[in-house]
């Protein structure tokens, strides 16, 4: 036993003061008598029949010492402890998207890290406590520690993520420590496939009680290949047990573009398809379930800009001004010399006939000549070169017949990276490259060398590679937990993110590009850099969180050694000793009326 | 004569003892006894027996029968009548205080004893014999008797038994025990008693209550003296067991009253507070103890 305000055992000084009031109130009247022989009778012959009566006599006293007691004992906060054998505790915390779910108030998290305050409140000095939180990835948060005040302070900053979960991939990880803990104690609302294995010491807490829930579990786009119109596919699954009706939005911007009603019965998945349609900017979807987890009613999509800006770097080339007219340009500015400045201006820089030395991360189009730091090399200039495969399958090469086609002579490159599109005897003639410099078309060839600038596969090359290198490399879409990789045209740029909790800054690496992997909320995450605006939507979209029903039950450790420290009197048993006090002074009062009116 | 009013007394001439047992004494005395002896009063006669008397022979049915009978007369004896009278310090609590109503049974008793020629012996007792005054026969002896119990005291400490012991020095042929005490006796009763039913005296038992016994006018806490020993006691809440103490004091006064219908000892037991003429003329009346 010990006590954790002993400093309040000084209350105990009122017994005596007590016991000397009552003395003093008792105070005897002195009579001599004939003979007391009749009353030690009296009192011996009580004490043998009423041992009850005797100590009734007495019994205020004793309630008043008692209440006393009772009063120092909340005050001086006594808590007893037994020996441990067990010393290394793990807390796992379930911080996946569906313990967000509120069918538990406030939420199935908040519940669950209150238990794990108490289970930590309730483990003895001394024992080793280790705090994991477990969502998409598993977060190591502290290692053994037995300062119990630190451990708590991380449980209460935990926050639950709009991740998936994956309590097993977290079990594998503290399995592999080195340190073996004896009791691993998981807070989770059990809504996850697979079950907890049981060769761990195991003691599973789950937090759940419906599964009332309609979410989006997936989204996508199309493209048509007509006009860059695309068709966008929305999942909406009903996972709870009755019939729903769901209202269905459909918004560009700020603009509703779309609306419906599902009528979606128990387990039922439909897909609803938008388009085909020429979409920009973001594009949500929202549902209104009226359910238990709202993080699932909406999904994102995020278009790039439609019509990309031009630099056409050439002495004199109609031809080509001609083809870049007929392709979908925003802006075709034209120069004959390049100057770096200019490039964060637009989006694709056409080099004809001409190339600098090294480029920085960008779209180019290269024709004749190509830079010396490129991942490409010439192995020769082939006199009319014999196209012996045409890569057809590729977006650039659609609907670009090269039959007939004659070529006076071209470069042929060699390369380990990119793709060939026109492949010659010795290597290709038209490459593609997507990587860290970003996307590059180059022609061995001058166009207008061949007898393909009379065709009209020119033009429709020409928009297929501009279609190509206009859209923008970073993903329109992702799932929350992925990693967002980003490339600019600057090493050590800083890049300002806004995200649905707020803005993050980042700075390029020396490979100019930025990986940012904080997307554990679902949301729009805009990304600000020498290239402008790039926005990514990010969602959930799990079938595995979205379904909220839980799956494994409770578990209770039963292992050989007492693990937990019991605190018998913790220091919130003041209440009960008042309310035991409050009790006492209640009988006194009640024995104290009943003895007065007796007399 | 303060302890008995005159009027009293002229009513206690009136009284006897009724002695049931033979209690003869060392002399001859007034009493009839119930055995055949030397007398006035004619009971019986018989036949003649070698050794008899001639001076009892019956000459006139002699010559009438010509058989030889002798008269029988009823034996006229003295009885001895020792008043055995607690005198220890709780007999002088009470009001009037049990050793006066002591005193005054003592006189009355002993006078209706001198009125009826018995041998009367007081003996004042506490822890042993303190004080005695013996061999008073006949009226003339009563300013003797109430002179010695007038200027009596509270002393000592009750040990009846011992008491009983002492008094019994000495003492030789039948006797009548009347014992006056309140009985409050930590070493108990029943020896003295015993001894004195097993030889066989005529044993009377005056138990003297005094109305603060009976009901204690005390309440509160209480811090009680024994006027005997010394002895404390506390009590706390003294309203609260006195049924309790009552309770006792019926079992104690039950105790005695059986213990004496057991050994064939008469037993009245009264409170100080009731008058004397009461007690004598009509309790110990109603009790068989006077006639």
């Amino acid at each position: 036993m010990s006590f954790l305000a002993p400093i309040y055992f000084f209350f105990l000084l009122a017994i005596p003061i007590v016991i000397l009031l009552y003395l003093l109130r008792t105070r005897r009247q002195v009579l001599i008598v004939s003979s007391t022989y009749l009353w030690k009778r009296y009192t011996k012959e009580e004490l043998r029949y009423s041992v009850f009566k005797k100590f009734l006599k007495d019994i205020l006293l004793i309630l008043q010492i008692l209440a006393i007691i009772l009063i120092t004992l909340g005050l001086v906060k006594p808590a007893m402890f037994f020996s441990v054998k067990a010393k290394n505790v793990v807390f796992i915390i379930d911080t996946s998207c569906s313990m967000q779910a509120k069918d538990i108030k406030p939420t199935r998290f908040d519940l669950a890290r209150e238990r794990a305050l108490e289970v930590l409140d309730s483990l003895g000095r001394g024992t080793s406590i280790s705090v994991f939180a477990s969502d998409s990835k598993t977060r190591f948060l502290l290692d053994y520690t037995t300062d119990k005040r630190r451990a708590k302070d991380v449980v209460n900053n935990l926050y639950p993520t709009d991740t998936e979960g994956n309590i097993i991939e977290t079990l594998n990880y503290i399995e592999k420590l080195s340190k073996k803990p004896d009791v691993i104690y998981i807070f989770t609302d059990g809504a996850f496939e697979e079950d907890i294995p049981y060769t761990l010491p195991i003691e599973l807490l789950t937090f759940s009680k419906d599964d009332n829930n309609v979410g989006i579990t997936g989204i996508s786009a199309r493209d048509t290949g007509i006009k860059g119109e695309k068709e966008i596919f929305i999942k909406v699954k009903n996972f709870s047990k009755n019939k729903r009706s769901v209202p269905l939005q459909i918004w560009e911007g700020e603009k509703l573009i779309d609306t419906t009603t599902l009528e979606l019965n128990s387990k039922e998945e439909r897909v609803v398809i938008v388009g085909p349609k020429r979409f920009s900017g973001v594009v949500k979807a929202i549902i209104y379930p009226n359910d238990l987890l709202s993080i699932d009613d909406k999904a994102y999509l995020t278009f790039p800009r439609v019509k990309p800006s031009v630099l056409l770097v050439s002495k004199e080339n109609p031809y080509l001004e001609i083809a870049l007219s007929l392709a979908d340009i925003g802006v075709l500015d034209k120069v004959e010399s390049f100057d770096l400045e200019m490039l964060s201006k637009y989006d694709i820089v056409i080099f004809d006939g001409t190339a600098p030395n090294e480029i920085l991360p960008g779209n180019y189009i290269f024709i004749g000549k190509i830079p010396s730091n490129m991942p490409l090399q010439v192995v020769e200039v082939e006199e009319r070169p014999t196209i012996i495969r045409v890569d057809a399958t590729n977006p650039i090469m659609r609907f670009v017949d090269l039959k007939d086609i004659n070529i006076k002579r071209s470069a042929v490159f060699e390369s380990s990276q990119g793709e060939n599109l026109i492949r010659v005897k010795n290597g290709s003639i038209l490459w593609r490259y997507e990587g860290n410099f970003g996307r590059i078309v180059a022609f061995g060839f001058y166009p207008e060398e061949s007898s393909l600038i009379e065709s009209p596969n020119f033009p429709i090359l020409i928009k297929n590679i501009v279609d190509w290198l206009g859209e923008n490399p970073s993903p329109s879409v992702a799932y929350t937990s992925n990693v967002i990789t980003l490339r600019t045209r600057e090493m050590n740029e800083n890049i300002t993110i806004t995200t649905p909790y707020g803005i993050v800054k980042r700075t390029t690496d020396d490979r100019r590009s930025v990986s940012f992997g904080d997307t554990h909320k679902v949301g729009v995450y805009s990304f600000k850099s020498s290239l402008g605006n790039i926005d990514v939507g990010v969602n959930l979209c799990s079938f595995s969180e979205s379904d909220i029903s839980p799956k494994v039950s409770p578990r209770e450790f039963k292992g050989d050694t007492a693990y937990q420290e019991r605190t018998i009197l913790n220091t919130d048993i003041w209440r009960f000793l008042a309310l035991g006090t409050l009790g006492i002074v209640f009988l006194e009062g009640y024995l104290f009326y009943d003895r007065r009116k007796v007399n | 004569m303060s302890l008995l009013s005159p009027e009293f007394l002229s009513y206690l001439e009136r009284l006897d003892l009724i002695i049931k047992r033979s209690v003869k004494g060392s002399s001859v005395g007034e009493r009839l006894s119930s055995r055949y002896g030397r007398g006035i009063e004619f009971q019986d006669y018989r036949s003649y027996e070698i050794g008899d008397d001639f001076r009892y022979i019956d000459w006139n049915i002699y010559a009438r029968l010509d058989k030889l009978f002798v008269k029988l007369f009823r034996e006229e004896e003295i009885s001895v009548i020792n008043i055995l009278f607690d005198i220890s310090k709780s007999m002088g609590f009470g009001d009037p205080s049990k050793i006066y109503f002591g005193k005054q049974l003592s006189a009355s008793l002993g006078y209706i004893g001198l009125v009826n020629y018995d041998l009367v012996n007081v003996y004042c007792i506490s822890s042993t014999l303190e004080k005695r005054l013996e061999a008073l026969r006949g009226r003339a002896n009563i300013m003797r008797l109430l002179k010695f119990l007038d200027i009596l005291e509270p002393q000592g400490v009750t040990f009846l038994n011992n008491a009983v012991k002492e008094s019994l020095k000495g003492l030789r042929g039948k006797a009548v025990f009347i014992i006056l005490s309140d009985f409050l006796d930590p070493n108990g009763y029943e020896e003295g008693l015993k001894i004195l039913s097993a030889r066989g005296y005529e044993t009377f038992v005056f138990h003297i209550l005094s109305e603060e016994e009976i009901s204690p006018p005390i309440s509160g806490s209480v811090k009680l003296i024994d006027s005997e020993t010394g002895e404390v006691i506390e009590l706390d809440e003294v309203d609260d067991i006195l049924n309790g103490y009552k309770q006792t004091l019926k079992r104690f006064l039950e105790e005695i009253e059986s213990f004496c219908l057991d050994h064939s000892i008469e037993y009245i037991r009264a409170s100080s507070g009731i008058p004397i003429d009461r007690v004598v003329l009509y309790y110990m009346r109603l009790a068989g103890w006077l006639k």
